[in-house]
């Protein structure tokens, strides 16, 4: 909490050095296709480990200036199983959106790296067909917190390395004790639904690391491929049930243009 | 720059790690029952006639045996004594609820014998239509049918538990009404269709016939006599209770079940189910699609000479009266078939270690 409080006290010295850097903006979209390996841990349910493939699409929209304004959403689709399970018995799917405010803090030759402010909201459902197939099972958020880039440059590579991590948040989660009555499933039913019991969280409740490592095919024009890593651990513990946990390396191939 | 990197892989790497599965199942802790000043009274398997090693090689089963591994309760009773019990996943499940899934419908059929019993005018023979007319439509072939119809799962309607049973909990409308609403497949009293909807005209009657819902006149006429403080008990939209599922107890209270059902329906010397119904209801009337044999919301295990409730994910509560002893199975919700009913290996053991 200490580090987290100094990193927040710190951000304006940053941010009114970042302002000294300017630059042309330039307008980027980015379309980004992910292929990956995703773990749920869900102990509202039990603690097996449902893990299997994941695959999403996104659209980022970057507005790079001196500092960095970017937005993305996403939409990701997983079909898991346990290790007692021969066939795929779940399924998640999740909305994603996130905006950041990146202030540029050293920018040389080599390497720039950014600072600011990020939005993430993450919004979705389990099912766990063979398991509990009278609920929905879910661990929404919306959060603030800060975002960490590193670019670098090596000849006519770029590599970026992207780090985030919430501050505060807002976190859905379904009681443990519910009866076995199925969830309204009309559209309304399942938005009242993924949105009930709602909690501020700090990251002892709610906390994920989402980090990637890109690198970006330099090509002439604007049209730009890169191919990444990314990595997301996420842990969610809301006041009226168990533990959440998941787990997700996937690799992404992305359009930029 | 390459240390930057060579961190950044190395971090990669300790994120690598994956997720651990967690127990299903604590280490084999035996099988004595734990006195807790509840109704049971305890006893040891010499002094109730039962086979230690039976019960021993049944629990190890329990504990042990992936087959098993969604068990959350074993419970022993024999001669109205409690001789073992086991909670393999962690012992507060035996004061936790356990969802009891279709097990529900055999608590609709008592209920309706405690009916008969408390004088309500209400007989398996009865008309559903002579009960509540107004939710019938206009197939006079529907209005034939009656209570043992229902009770017997030969309603003759098209109600398909893979789709319905979901639009039974969603509908706004009279919930027995929506039910009727099926098409009918085959003459009532014809053709032996399991599934969700018949408990509901069973549940809709006997609230038609009391002037409480099902789970009211349960909560008067059966859980308050065993003493069953703790239990819930869903309802449709409509209020009334679901005659089919959602009804849950805790695991020593749902074994009360089984010994008022071993006394022929008597408790602390009160008849509280009727004993000419209980004996029909655990009668073999009329064998299930997968030819197993089927009283009034009863199985019939024929190998045991009793009778069980039997619910999703492998909820058993068997009764074998000969022996004069019953058996509860409580096990995690799961509705695959693929491990599903496993449990009768470690009941079978059981019975057979009754001397």
């Amino acid at each position: 909490m200490k580090l987290i409080l100094t990193v927040i006290l710190t951000l304006p010295v940053y941010f009114s050095y970042a302002q000294q850097n300017t630059n042309v903006p330039v307008m980027q979209n980015c379309i980004s296709i992910t292929l990956g390996y995703n773990q749920f841990k869900d102990e509202n349910l039990h603690p097996k480990v449902f893990h299997g493939l994941t695959i999403g699409s996104y659209y980022l929209h970057s507005r790079i200036s001196k500092n960095i304004s970017e937005f993305s959403v996403g939409l990701k689709i997983s079909v898991m199983n346990t290790a007692y399970e021969d066939f795929p018995s779940s399924a998640n799917i999740l909305i994603l959106g996130n905006y950041r405010y990146l202030f540029t803090l050293v920018h040389n030759e080599k390497m720039e790296y950014y600072l600011g402010p990020v939005a993430d909201v993450q919004y979705g459902s389990s099912f766990y067909f063979n398991w509990d197939e009278s609920h929905l099972y879910f661990a929404n958020y919306l959060s603030g917190g800060i975002g960490n880039r590193i670019s670098y440059r090596a000849g006519d590579k770029s590599f970026d390395f992207n780090l985030d991590i919430p501050i505060i948040s807002c976190i859905s989660r379904p009681e443990y004790n519910r009866q076995y009555k199925i969830d309204n499933m009309t559209f309304g039913g399942i938005l009242t639904n993924l949105s009930s019991n709602p909690e501020a969280a700090l990251p002892n409740k709610n906390f994920y690391v989402k980090t990637g490592l890109e690198m970006k095919l330099l090509s002439r024009g604007k049209k730009i491929r890169s191919i990444g890593y990314n990595f997301k651990y996420h842990y969610m513990q809301a006041a009226n049930g168990n533990p959440y946990q998941n787990i997700e390396h996937a690799i992404s191939y992305k359009f930029i243009f | 720059m390459k240390n930057f990197f060579i961190t950044i892989l190395s971090l990669l790497l300790l994120f690598n790690s994956c997720l651990k599965d967690g127990p299903f199942k604590r280490e084999y802790a035996g099988y004595e029952p734990a006195a807790i000043n509840d109704d049971w009274t305890i006893s040891t398997p010499e002094e109730e006639k039962i086979d230690r090693s039976n019960l021993e090689q049944s629990f190890k089963l329990l504990y042990n045996d992936n087959r098993y591994w969604m068990a959350r309760s074993l419970l022993v009773i024999r001669n109205g004594k409690l001789v073992a019990e086991a909670y393999p996943h962690e012992l507060e499940d035996r004061d936790q609820f356990a969802n009891i899934q279709s097990c529900t419908k055999t608590i609709t059929s008592i209920m309706m014998g405690i009916a008969i019993q408390n004088g309500v005018d209400i007989s398996v023979d009865d008309k559903l239509y002579d009960i509540y007319p107004e939710l019938f439509d206009e197939d006079l072939i529907k209005r034939e049918m009656t209570l043992y119809d229902a009770l017997t799962m030969q309603t003759g309607l098209e109600f398909n538990n893979d789709v319905n049973t979901l639009q039974l909990y969603q509908t706004k409308t009279n919930s027995a009404g929506f039910v009727l609403s099926f098409p009918r497949l085959h003459e009532p009293g014809t053709v032996m269709h399991y599934n969700d909807g018949a408990p509901q005209l069973v549940s809709k009657a006997i609230e038609t016939k009391t002037g409480r819902t099902e789970a009211e006149y349960t909560s008067e006429k059966l859980f308050e006599p065993l003493n069953i403080a703790d239990w819930q008990w869903e309802s449709a939209h409509d209020g009334s209770t679901y005659g089919a599922f959602s009804l849950y107890l805790k695991p020593r209270d749902f074994a009360k079940v089984g010994q008022l059902l071993l006394q022929n329906g008597k408790w602390l010397d009160k008849q509280i189910i009727d004993v000419n119904y209980l004996t029909l209801a655990t009668s073999h009337l009329v064998n299930s699609e997968s030819n197993r044999p089927y009283g009034l919301y009863f199985w019939i295990d024929k190998r045991n000479q009793g009778f069980f409730a039997d619910g999703h994910g492998g909820q058993i509560l068997l009764v074998v009266p000969a022996k004069k002893l019953v058996i509860l199975y409580t096990a995690w919700p799961y509705t695959s078939s693929d491990f599903f009913d496993n449990c009768f290996e470690m009941l079978n053991l059981i019975s057979d270690g009754c001397r």
